[in-house]
């Protein structure tokens, strides 16, 4: 799987995604209805976790090619986002 | 009304950053407390998110460009999100006096650096250079991102231009994708401890996409060397603001 396709498709998809839950949150917060924040805590968490997907993809691309020195720098980066993940959790859901 | 004035002056501070060639939290921070009286860290969770969403959004073009080292930007990014994850708890921690003191140096170095307009250069020696400083450096990048709500790109840039010996518009690619990194998980510590105000958050972050995008159309019309000049001087007026702040004056 070639990062720039991932980039181009996934990446650019999800970053869409988090900006028009966020703009539907800030709608319909302008109207005032409650489900708003459901919508902008959808959005923010999908802004959040979008840049694991780049480093996933780094990650299975040097398993794939062998490359030791890669697949180690993936797996402590992801290590260092799971395990604050785990460690803080997801900050109370609305 | 309130929420679309704080979407319309990150819209602009995101706009002057573009046209700076800065990622825009050296101006969204000020301009939130100063204008509109947001508190320094709602404003510095605000300015890490907005920053978050712009890094993603350029990430997409320098990647597509083949402009990314991922291999030296993920060493690197081991020790800069630990720096941000150590930078957004301490500005969790501290009193808001410090942060207004902290950011308002760091703003008049910001400013100096500005006004002074030297490029960093290209790098001279072999790709790869002095990795162990690098890393060790990008600590206190990714701290000061953390803490303080910006990108970290002008601490980042030198690092990989000087330290690592990456030609600059590789540098350039590899500094945003990792200020998505970074910024990511900073805004993680401020989302989680209820810092983010879910009521701004929406209209700060499309503001910023917003203003981003036309100041990278606009960035070529505008002569630099006058708007350098004349931003270094807003930026030095914002950090005797906030340094008054940080001191009650």
């Amino acid at each position: 799987m070639r990062i720039e396709w991932v980039y181009r498709f996934i990446v650019k998809g999800l970053l869409l995604l988090a900006l028009s839950m966020l703009a539907l949150g800030g709608f319909t917060l302008f109207l005032g209805l409650s489900l708003a924040i459901k919508f902008i805590w959808i959005g923010l968490w999908i802004l959040i976790l979008i840049p694991l997907v780049p480093i996933l993809t780094l990650f299975i691309s040097s398993l794939v090619k062998g490359d030791m020195a890669l697949i180690l720098v993936s797996v402590v980066v992801m290590g260092i986002i799971i395990a604050n993940l785990f460690l803080y959790g997801f900050g109370g859901v609305p | 009304m309130y929420n679309l004035l704080i979407g319309l002056v990150t819209c602009l501070g995101a706009l002057m950053g573009s046209l700076l060639g800065l990622g825009g939290g050296f101006l969204i921070v000020p301009m939130l407390t100063i204008f509109l009286s947001i508190p320094i860290k709602t404003a510095v969770a605000l300015s890490l998110l907005s920053i978050l969403a712009n890094s993603i959004s350029a990430s997409v073009v320098y990647v597509d460009r083949k402009v990314v080292n991922y291999r030296v930007g993920l060493i690197l990014e081991s020790t800069t999100m630990l720096g941000a994850i150590a930078g957004a708890n301490v500005n969790i921690m501290a009193r808001e006096s410090y942060i207004y003191i902290v950011f308002g140096l760091v703003l008049l170095y910001v400013s100096y650096r500005m006004y002074r307009g030297r490029n960093i250069g290209e790098s001279k020696g072999k790709e790869g250079g002095n990795l162990y400083l690098g890393v060790l450096v990008s600590f206190i990048a990714g701290f000061f991102s953390g803490l303080l709500g910006i990108g970290g790109g002008i601490l980042k840039m030198p690092i990989l231009v000087l330290l690592l010996s990456l030609p600059t518009r590789v540098a350039i690619g590899t500094s945003m994708f990792m200020i998505s990194i970074t910024s990511a998980t900073g805004t993680f510590i401020y989302f989680v401890n209820g810092i983010i105000n879910f009521i701004y958050a929406p209209y700060a972050v499309l503001g910023a996409s917003l203003g981003a995008q036309l100041g990278s159309r606009l960035g070529f019309k505008i002569e630099a060397k006058r708007l350098r000049l004349l931003f270094s001087l807003v930026l030095i007026v914002f950090s005797l603001m906030m340094i008054g702040r940080g001191v009650g004056v």
